[in-house]
């Protein structure tokens, strides 16, 4: 007995006793029926065995009705071939209805930082039927029922071609791979088509969206009553678990239908951005967003457009329609302007760009010391203007934040000055700032050291 | 360019090498200047006395290894021959005879462990079997454990030059899998490594829990190769254990069962080490078959400078002395300190020493734990190349870091095993010329007690390698890990205790519960991030030089921050100077500036020890049980180079440590202290001195790292006049004067427990240390130099041993 009190010790790490005894153990199955009926769902046939499933059509008179129907029209083939990145020839959507096969996925799980031991307690799938939203969440009854809702996903996917999911390719997608990996089975997922929505989102709104919810709140105005809490959802499963009672499951339920609408409420709005183009933007963000999508999608021409609307719209400076954070948008613009203009060779036109930007003054640090670079590389190699390169090097190298860089900027500017050395005949000064070069070289071993 | 050496190498070219005759006329010439001569010229058996040394001499013991030629043997038949020519191609046409057998074992299914010395060609006894399986079956998997990265980046070079020989035959993907491993890397690890390189913190923190990732590699692993095993002993040996019971479950599950191939340095017990560590039986393979020079080695105890004192000159002084002698004469030696701080002092000395040599002061580099990895590689590359003509390191260098062989090695202090001994002396020895091995006493009773019975060190057997598994916090730790991992059946076993129990316990926090019949994880936190493997916690501070542009030059383990790296403190970086201006100690951060300083600092720590619970206690006062201990340092010393004077103090106020541990104790009753015959101070340092003995001889009877044992003295009143550094200190009011040996690891790891049982054999001993040194009232070979403990102190400890009836027992040293 003191050996139990010891490890207790230890446990407990000298913290004193849990008032009260612990709950006892639920080692009897789960009544799958009664947990079905108890979340508003029923037991369907699944290849394994019945599996509890909870079902919602989502009506024309809630809040996300009309916009549920309006994207079941926006959502076209080519928007969800940019939006997925463009990858490939083959769409599965061309010359059909593409929202047939579309599932739009989600899952709630018994913790975030993945690992064998969290498990996905909620698969929900949403699709359109017509202009109609059906969504359907199969629930884990207990660990042990693991691998018949794993086979019933797996035949619920069976006759899809593409999922629809907000940060999917980081989270959900390998998740689930690993529940199937676990059980020693292949997972159905890998054959499908993705579309991740988390990065055209941020795109196309603002990278400050605070998740699905806040975007939610942001783009569509919706705000949800009564929601639960992400880092509250684990927690509410292992209280099911231990009290045998689904009542807090509830609330998990209904936070992960809300999720799946607005996602596809989200689809329909970023189909129609990219098949309105250009005119289709709100602002200069969103329009430079759109660049962006365009040119992660395989559209370039598209792409470059919207940089130079997106540069343009921003252009007046100091005028009544200058508003704050044009700035930025104006320099990322411009920055992809002159990218796009480097790729084609076009340099002179690309040097004027990279010129534009450093004259802005304030920029973000990235593009700036793009531009210092670009600017010192033409000024080398093509204009052969030793001095005003050797200008733009300096300041680059005074940018520069990385060792490796730094070490590149710094030969940059040796070279240049010997050049200009040879130029100019002047040793002297040649001698004082390679002694100040030295100064720096030693600065930077000591912190690569 | 970026990867030529820009450290401080840039301009010193590589030193001329010497040719073998040479190399072997001078190590012979700087021999002679140490030993009686015509000793080096004997022809005696290998390990055999040479020469009587003269009495006073410096050198108390000296040692001949004659050369020993390579003994080879034929490929096991199962070797496939694809690997064979291979092999042959690379210049290996037969293995010796151990990797012979140790294939052979591996082959055929058996867990084998291979006892090999330095530069044996251990990676050919598990990188055959390993690469004939996956030439047979491409599917075919195995993990290598390394106990760092560093030596998983050395194997993997070496790998790598084989794996491309066999290109023709099938592609096989070797590669490293640890914390610097980029994520977008990891994927392709995962699917394509046939040998995956890692480490026991990256299997049980990165690997195991996430073993559904891993699949491919469960389900097909027959190999796990354990390299340098003897390292896993202690804290984290009982945690590798752990691991590997974790392992053999998830291996389990996905039906595979993997043969363990495993390497040590020599050490009493490999193969109980591999067993318990592992759980399984193996095969021993101990006969060595590859050659090697004629060795010399010698047992150096510095004369006596004071002998009314007992004062030896210092081993640091005589260290510095002996490498010298060697680097004069272009050999390349490498030099091990105790501890980072005399590392740090002996590089600053050695620096200074051969500013005149070729390659001057930047052919000598200090190594340890804590300098950033990019100098580490630039310091091993320029050992290897041979532009550094002389290191100097703490234990960092004791594994199989690749530096190539060097010529002498020299040892200020007994490293604390004849194991570690062996180990760092073979980090001298070249195949085909003359290496020597120089160990160099401290004052410290140990290093005595080897000094003048070298016959103990040379001819006893090397320490037993012992862990606890069972440890209770670390088993705790990894059966929740175990529960994340996969649920556990009721009728399952983790361990020796009751695993059943402990899920109860578990659940009762909230952790698991029983569903469906198995233990289920029912946390949302991720179990592995709460263990660390290494007693020291994974977090670190950062040394910060704001003198110039901010850098970072080094880091420092949690444990020793607060002593290290407190406000005005000298922080030492191969041998250049800084000064900590001041510790953020919620950032971990240090910010320090380049000072040219001839002093450096000492922490004084101030322990305090709370009895929690008694197990067990024995009439004459010992008690074996758990306890809170609290330490804190409270100020700092500041003491002159080359002279060792005390040239200051300062106090410092700095957070506390706890930890919560086991212990022996033993008590002295106040009425028996005070019917001594002392002064309250005496009697005071005489506590004191007995703790300091105590300590000593419990780490001989243990065979412990120093560092394994802590101690506290609780005194009746007050602090002692005479704190000591880093050391015991008496603290606060206690009803009776208590000197405890705790364990110094959360939790406990076992020695107290054996110390408890050794109680009678402890205090006997202690009497005897202290009654039969030569000194006449204290040296540090007993209970402490006089100066830090009183003058009386000798007498007072004596007295107490007497008094609380430690008997005479003639035999008790022995």
């Amino acid at each position: 007995m003191t050996d139990l009190t010891r490890l207790r010790a230890v446990l407990r790490g000298g913290r004193r006793a849990r008032a009260g005894p612990a709950a006892p153990a639920r080692a009897t199955s789960v009544d799958l029926a009664a947990l079905a009926t108890r979340l508003g769902g029923g037991l369907e046939d699944a290849p394994l065995g019945p599996c509890p499933v909870v079902r919602w059509w989502f009506a024309d008179d809630v809040p996300y009705g009309d916009r549920l129907s309006r994207a079941s029209r926006a959502i076209s083939a080519e928007g969800l071939r940019v939006l997925c990145g463009g990858t490939g020839l083959y769409a599965p959507w061309s010359g059909v209805d593409p929202t047939v096969g579309l599932l739009f996925f989600d899952l709630e799980t018994t913790g975030l930082r993945g690992g064998a031991g969290t498990v996905a307690f909620v698969v929900g799938f949403g699709c359109f039927e017509g202009s109609r939203f059906h969504v359907w969440q199969f629930v884990l009854p207990s660990f042990a029922g693991e691998r018949r809702l794993l086979a019933a996903v797996t035949a619920a996917v069976a006759r899809a071609h593409t999922l629809v999911t907000f940060n999917g390719k980081s989270f959900d997608l390998p998740f689930m791979e690993m529940r199937w990996h676990y059980h020693r089975l292949d997972s159905p997922l890998a054959a499908l088509r993705h579309v991740d929505l988390l990065h055209p989102a941020r795109r196309l709104w603002g990278p400050d969206t605070g998740g699905l919810g806040g975007l939610e709140t942001r783009v569509l105005g919706v705000r949800r009553q009564d929601d639960v809490a992400g880092f509250e959802i684990p927690s509410r499963y292992f209280d099911y678990l231990r009290s045998g009672d689904p009542a807090p499951l509830r609330g998990v339920l209904s936070h992960n239908r809300l999720d799946l609408a607005s996602l596809a409420v989200l689809t329909g709005l970023a189909c129609e951005l990219v098949d309105g183009g250009l005119d289709a933007a709100g602002d200069a963000r969103q329009c430079l967003g759109l660049g962006r999508v365009y040119e992660c999608g395989g559209r370039p021409a598209d792409a470059h457009g919207c940089y130079e609307r997106a540069a343009a719209s921003t252009s007046g400076a100091g005028g009544s329609s200058w508003r704050p954070g044009d700035l930025d948008v104006r320099a990322q613009a411009l920055y992809r302007v002159a990218s796009a203009r480097r790729r084609q060779r076009r340099h002179v036109e690309a040097a004027r760009v990279w010129q534009e930007l450093l004259d802005l003054g304030r920029t973000p640090g990235l593009v700036e010391r793009e531009a210092l670079r670009a600017q010192a590389v033409h000024h080398e190699h093509r204009l052969r203007d030793t001095g005003r390169a050797l200008t733009f090097a300096r300041r680059a190298y005074a940018e520069e934040r990385t060792a490796c860089r730094r070490l590149d900027a710094q030969k940059r500017v040796m070279r240049l000055e010997r050049r200009l050395a040879r130029e100019t005949g002047s040793v002297v000064g040649c001698e004082r700032r390679c002694a100040s070069h030295r100064r720096a070289k030693t600065a930077q071993s000591r912190e690569t050291s | 360019m970026r990867g030529a050496p820009r450290l401080g190498l840039a301009g010193s070219a590589k030193l001329s090498a010497l040719s073998h005759r040479q190399r072997n006329a001078a190590l012979l010439e700087a021999l002679e200047g140490l030993v009686p001569a015509g000793a080096t010229d004997v022809d005696g058996a290998a390990g055999a006395p040479v020469a009587t040394p003269r009495a006073g001499a410096v050198v108390t013991a000296w040692r001949r290894f004659p050369a020993e030629p390579a003994q080879f043997a034929d490929y096991p038949d199962a070797v496939d021959d694809r690997l064979r020519a291979a092999l042959a191609a690379g210049g290996i046409a037969r293995p010796y005879v151990h990797q012979a057998e140790a294939m052979a074992h591996a082959l055929e299914g058996r867990h084998v462990i291979t006892i090999t010395p330095t530069a044996s060609g251990k990676t050919l006894c598990y990188n055959a079997p390993v690469l004939s399986a996956i030439l047979r079956d491409p599917a075919t998997r195995a993990l290598y454990l390394f106990p760092t990265k560093a030596l998983a980046q050395d194997q993997l070079a070496e790998l790598l030059t084989l794996t491309e020989r066999l290109e023709q035959h099938t592609s096989i993907g070797a590669f490293t899998y640890d914390g610097d491993t980029p994520q977008d890397a990891r994927r392709a690890v995962r699917e394509r490594a046939h040998l995956v390189l890692s480490n026991p913190d990256m299997l049980h923190a990165g690997i195991l829990p996430h073993h559904p990732r891993w699949a491919k590699l469960f389900e097909n692993l027959r190999y796990v190769v354990i390299d340098e095993l003897h390292v896993y002993r202690g804290v984290f040996g009982s945690h590798l254990a752990n691991i590997l019971r974790r392992l053999g479950r998830v291996c389990a599950h996905y039906g595979s069962a993997p043969v363990f191939i495993c390497s040590s340095a020599t050490i009493a017990n490999p193969r109980e080490l591999a067993e318990r560590l592992t759980g399984e039986r193996f095969a021993l393979v101990e006969r060595n078959g590859a050659p090697r020079g004629e060795k010399f080695f010698a047992l150096v105890n510095p004369p006596v400078v004071n002998p009314q004192l007992g004062i030896r000159r210092s081993y640091v002084a005589e260290t510095r002395r002996l490498a010298v002698e060697f680097l004069k004469r272009r050999l390349q030696v490498i030099v091990f300190a105790q501890s980072r701080l005399i590392t740090e002092v002996l590089t600053t000395y050695l620096k200074r020493a051969c500013r005149r040599f070729p390659g001057g002061s930047e052919a000598i580099r200090g190594y340890r734990g804590g300098y950033l990895p990019l100098r580490r590689r630039d310091i091993e590359r320029g050992l290897r190349a041979g532009t550094v003509s002389g290191i100097v390191s703490t234990n960092a260098l004791e594994l199989g870091v690749d530096i190539g062989a060097l010529d002498v090695c020299v040892m200020a202090g007994y490293p604390g095993t004849i194991a570690a001994t062996w180990q760092r002396a073979g980090r001298a020895g070249r195949r085909s010329t003359r290496s020597a091995a120089i160990m160099v006493a401290s004052s410290a009773p140990i290093d005595q007690f080897i000094v003048q019975h070298p016959a103990y060190f040379f001819e006893a057997s090397p320490e037993h390698a012992l862990i606890n598994p069972d440890n209770l916090q670390i088993l705790l730790d990894h059966i929740k890990c175990a529960a994340f991992e996969l649920p556990f059946s009721p009728d399952e076993q983790f361990g020796s205790e009751d695993l059943q129990a402990v899920l109860g316990l578990l659940r009762e926090e909230g952790f698991v519960d029983l569903v469906d019949n198995r233990w289920h994880w029912l946390h949302e936190s991720y179990p592995a991030d709460a263990v660390s493997l290494r007693s020291v916690s994974s977090d670190n501070f950062v040394v910060v030089d704001v003198s110039d542009e901010t850098t970072i030059i080094g880091e420092v383990d949690f444990s020793a921050a607060t002593s290290t790296l407190y406000a005005q403190a000298i922080y030492l970086v191969e041998g250049a100077q800084y000064q900590v201006d001041r510790l953020d100690f919620d950032r971990r951060k240090a910010y320090v500036r380049p000072v040219d300083s001839d002093y450096y600092t000492e922490a004084i720590t101030y322990t305090k020890v709370t009895v929690l619970e008694e197990f067990d206690h024995l009439r004459g006062a010992g008690t074996h049980g758990e306890v809170h201990v609290v330490s804190r340092v409270v100020g700092f010393k500041k003491i002159k180079f080359y002279t060792n004077e005390n040239v200051g103090s300062g106090e410092l106020d700095l957070p506390e440590q706890e930890m919560h541990t086991t212990a022996y104790w033993l008590t002295l009753p106040t009425v028996l202290v005070d019917s001594l015959p002392f002064a309250g101070d005496d009697r005071r340092d005489g506590i004191v001195g007995l703790g300091c003995a105590l300590r000593q001889v419990a780490q001989l009877l243990l065979m412990c790292d120093r560092h394994d044992l802590g101690l506290a003295i609780h005194g009746d009143e007050g602090r002692p006049a005479h704190p000591n550094a880093s050391g015991p200190a008496a603290v606060a009011h206690e009803e009776e004067p208590t000197i405890f040996l705790y364990d110094n690891y959360p939790g406990g790891i076992g020695f107290s427990e054996p110390l408890f049982g050794l109680h009678d054999r402890l205090l006997a001993q202690t009497r005897a240390l202290i009654e039969r040194c030569p000194c006449e009232a204290g040296c540090p070979a007993c209970v402490g130099p006089i100066g830090q403990t009183g003058p009386r102190a000798k007498t007072v400890a004596l007295a107490l041993l007497v008094a609380i009836g430690v008997p005479d027992t003639a035999d008790a040293a022995a």
